[in-house]
C-alpha cells in the first residue's frame, strides 16, 4: 500500500514539475509566480524518494503514519502559496484602482478641454 | 475671497433620483461646484447628469462607493478646492443642510463634519436591521475613538483641504464611511457630528440588501479593528 502511494506521489510531483516548466516556456506563467509551485513540487518529490527524511519529519510532527505527513506538509505548503497569491491579488486590485482613477481624471480633463474648444 | 467648494455626488444606477438631487443642489446650494462620479452605472444615470452641465467622472466599471468618492477627492486636490462635500445621489440628503456641515469648517473648529440624522429629536428611522447595524457601528467607533458618534455610516460629510487630501491617498475601497472616521481621527484630524435632516430615499433601491448587510457588517468590523493596528 505505502509503496503504491509513494509511487503515485513521485509520478504526480514529476508531472507537476514538468507542467510548471512547460507553462513558463509557453509564457503562461511568470517565473516569479512559479517559484512557490516549483518548491512545492520538488519538496513532495524529494520526500517521496527519501523516505527516511519523511519518516523523521512525521515523527517530529507527531504523525505515526508517514504518508499522512506527506498530506499534512503538502497542505501547509499550499496554504502558504494561496496566502501569497491573496497578497498578489490585493496588490493588483490596489494598482487597478489607482490606474482607473488616474485614467478617469485624465479623461475628464481631456473631454473638458475639447468641450471648451467647441464653445 | 470666497472659498471654492466641490460637491462630490457618487452615483451608481441612480437614474430615478439623480435629476432631483442635482436640481436640489443647483437651486439650494448654487455656490458649490458639482462633480458627479458615475460608478459604472448600467442605467441612464450619466446621460441624465450630463444634461445639467455639471462636471463628471465616468468610471469604466463599478468599483464601489469608496473608490468613487476617493476619485472625487483626487479631482478636488488637482482643482484648488478648499472644501469638499460628499452628497448622496439617492435623494436622502438635502442641499439646504450643506451650510450646517460647512459652518464648523469655515470657523476652523474641525477638519471634518459628519451629518447625523440621529442628533435631531424627530429623525426618520430606517428599517430595524439597518438601524441596528448603524447603531452597532456607532457604538464600536465611539468606544475606539473615545468620542461619541451616532451616525457613523452617514455619507453626508464635509472635509477641509487637509482632510480630503489625506483621504485621496488613504481610503477604504469597499465601505468607507465608518472606516474613514477612524483613519482620520487616528491621524490627528478633528471630527464633529452635526445634526441634519435627511429624507427617505426618493427613488431607486439602497445598495445594501439583507444578505449584503451581514457581509457588510462583518467586513466593516474587520476593517475597523484592522485600522487600529495598521502600519502607518
Amino acid at each position: 500500500m505505502r509503496e503504491k502511494l509513494y509511487l503515485f506521489s513521485i509520478i504526480f510531483s514529476l508531472i507537476l514539475i514538468f507542467g510548471i516548466i512547460e507553462l513558463i516556456r509557453r509564457k503562461k506563467l511568470l517565473e516569479k509566480y512559479s517559484l512557490g509551485w516549483l518548491f512545492f513540487a520538488l519538496f513532495i518529490f524529494l520526500l517521496s524518494i527519501f523516505r527516511n527524511i519523511l519518516e523523521s519529519l512525521a515523527k517530529f510532527i507527531g504523525i505515526y503514519y508517514p504518508p499522512s505527513a506527506l498530506f499534512f506538509i503538502g497542505f501547509i505548503l499550499l496554504i502558504i502559496i494561496l496566502l501569497h497569491f491573496s497578497t498578489v491579488i490585493s496588490e493588483l486590485y490596489r494598482q487597478n484602482i489607482i490606474l482607473t482613477q488616474e485614467f478617469v481624471l485624465l479623461k475628464e480633463k481631456f473631454e473638458r478641454y475639447f468641450r471648451e474648444d467647441e464653445r | 475671497m470666497q472659498s471654492k467648494i466641490l460637491l462630490i455626488v457618487p452615483a451608481y444606477n441612480e437614474e430615478a433620483s439623480i435629476k432631483n438631487t442635482l436640481m436640489d443642489l443647483q437651486n439650494n446650494f448654487p455656490q458649490g461646484e458639482i462633480l458627479v462620479v458615475n460608478d459604472g452605472s448600467t442605467d441612464k444615470t450619466l446621460e441624465l447628469a450630463k444634461k445639467f452641465k455639471v462636471n463628471y467622472l465616468d468610471l469604466p466599471f463599478n468599483l464601489g462607493i469608496g473608490t468613487a468618492v476617493q476619485s472625487g477627492f483626487k479631482y478636488a486636490g488637482g482643482g484648488n478646492y478648499d472644501f469638499v462635500v460628499q452628497f448622496d445621489a439617492d435623494g436622502q440628503h438635502l442641499a439646504e443642510e450643506i451650510k450646517k456641515l460647512l459652518l464648523p469648517l469655515f470657523q476652523g473648529e474641525v477638519d471634518v463634519a459628519v451629518g447625523s440624522r440621529f442628533l435631531n429629536k424627530n429623525f426618520y428611522r430606517p428599517s430595524f436591521f439597518r438601524f441596528l447595524g448603524i447603531r452597532l457601528f456607532a457604538l464600536i467607533i465611539s468606544l475606539i475613538l473615545k468620542q461619541k458618534f451616532t451616525d457613523s455610516t452617514s455619507g453626508f460629510r464635509a472635509y477641509n483641504k487637509q482632510a480630503f487630501n489625506f483621504l485621496a491617498q488613504n481610503y477604504s475601497y469597499d465601505y468607507p464611511e465608518p472606516d474613514a472616521l477612524i483613519l482620520l481621527k487616528l491621524n490627528g484630524f478633528k471630527i464633529k457630528e452635526v445634526p441634519v435632516l435627511m429624507k427617505e430615499r426618493s427613488g431607486g433601491k439602497s445598495s445594501i440588501t439583507f444578505f449584503k448587510a451581514v457581509y457588510y457588517t462583518l467586513k466593516t468590523l474587520i476593517t475597523i479593528f484592522m485600522d487600529a493596528i495598521k502600519v502607518k
